[in-house]
């Protein structure tokens, strides 16, 4: 996968500067979103390599599974527009709206959204349809998203957030530490180090550690929806319900243990990682109960 | 029972990178598109050649540093002597089924 997504960002990276030190501005801005359509396109056409052959043998799920893609494109699409548009419309300056820079944003936003996605998908779309093979795909669907949001945390969105940044003040100005990839971040935590061993780096060590939690965090949240749906039953009357309290649980839980690890009070590491552990634990602490239900001993 | 071995099969578009390995010798992936003419796409093209380089049929590596500061290396493509061999074989095949072929 590296070996298809890398050049893609590198050509796309380099004929951007290219553009921008010839002065060609619009041409720049058009190689921003051809190239971000480029690496969606790259990292679709991976994910469907990858899934093609599971579903031409799963054909007894081929609805629920149908049913839950859909729900994860409507659900991700939509709460990815609502994340992109909500730091778009906090700008302190009134500017008319521009779709080339909200499209900027999209980047940062699409990790958040697809956790709440893939939650959705599979508490909605595979409601009483949980079986192995419904299962495996289900989990196969959560790796590819987290590494789609990986290589968005550690690679497009810093990219996207300069490009936004470029382009609302006017002119190039330097990175800041969200505008950093992820190699650049883990090298800044050192140089920090080096120069002073006892300087924690600990906001940069928080970013860090929070990029790669969230890229497991599709994966997390989709082992809990299975979990939940194994014991929900077909109904989905208590499932949307069941999907805002769990996107919005995993979320004040993130924010609430980054605060902690930005004052402090708790390690970088512990701070990025605790939401994704706190879910895991609970899921593992289900997980008998909901294998009880599927095998039918209980209810 | 030992396996059959598996005969190397070409796309177009693999075809395509092929011969415009052999007429460039080597490319990075926006170059394709643009060599080809349209007939390569930008986001198409990476996986097509990461596909052939599982099969063996090209290989990459870095370019040693960034030509200017700021951006990533790029990866440059080759066509390997088995991807040369097969372009060669898949011409010589399609010219004697298709007669047309090449005029």
């Amino acid at each position: 996968m590296e070996r298809r997504v890398e050049p893609t960002l590198a050509d796309w990276q380099n004929e951007y500067l290219d553009s921008v030190r010839q002065g060609r501005y619009w041409t720049s801005h058009w190689i921003q979103f051809a190239g971000m359509l480029a690496v969606l396109k790259v990292v679709a056409l991976i994910a469907l390599e990858q899934s093609a052959y599971a579903l031409a043998h799963d054909p007894d799920s081929r609805w629920a599974l149908a049913k839950a893609t859909m729900i994860f494109g409507a659900v991700t699409g939509t709460a990815t527009a609502v994340l992109a548009w909500i730091p778009f419309n906090a700008m302190p300056v009134a500017r008319p709206i521009d779709l080339q820079e909200l499209l900027l944003l999209i980047p940062q936003a699409f990790p958040v959204a697809i956790p709440i996605g893939l939650t959705a998908a599979i508490l909605l779309g595979l409601a009483g349809r949980v079986s192995t093979r419904t299962i495996v795909a289900a989990l196969t669907g959560a790796v590819i998203c987290s590494m789609m949001s990986f290589l968005t945390l550690g690679w497009l969105a810093p990219s996207s957030n300069q490009a936004y940044r470029t382009q609302v003040i006017g002119h190039e100005i330097a990175r800041g530490d969200n505008e950093l990839t992820l190699g650049e971040l883990g090298t800044r935590i050192e140089q920090i180090r080096a120069f002073d061993p006892s300087a924690p780096a600990r906001r940069l060590s928080v970013l860090y550690h929070t990029r790669w939690a969230l890229s497991v965090t599709p994966l997390v949240l989709a082992m809990f929806a299975l979990v939940l749906t194994g014991r929900s039953g077909r109904t989905t009357m208590l499932n949307l319900p069941a999907t805002l309290l769990v996107s919005s649980g995993f979320a004040l839980l993130l924010v609430w243990t980054n605060n902690l690890a930005f004052r402090g009070s708790v390690p970088p590491l512990l701070g990025a990682w605790l939401p994704n552990l706190t879910f895991a634990t609970v899921t593992a602490a289900l997980m008998p109960w909901s294998l009880r239900h599927r095998a039918g001993i209980v209810g | 029972m030992p396996r059959k071995a598996r005969v190397p099969t070409l796309s177009r578009k693999e075809s395509l990178i092929l011969e415009l390995l052999v007429e460039h010798e080597q490319l990075y992936g926006l170059e394709f598109v643009a060599a080809s003419r349209r007939g390569l796409k930008r986001g198409t093209v990476y996986v097509t050649l990461g596909r052939m380089e599982d099969k063996g049929f090209i290989t990459s590596w870095l370019e040693d540093a960034p030509p200017r500061a700021g951006g990533l290396p790029r990866r440059i493509y080759r066509a390997t002597p088995l991807g040369r061999r097969v372009l060669s074989a898949w011409t010589e095949m399609a010219r004697q089924l298709v007669p047309q072929f090449g005029r």
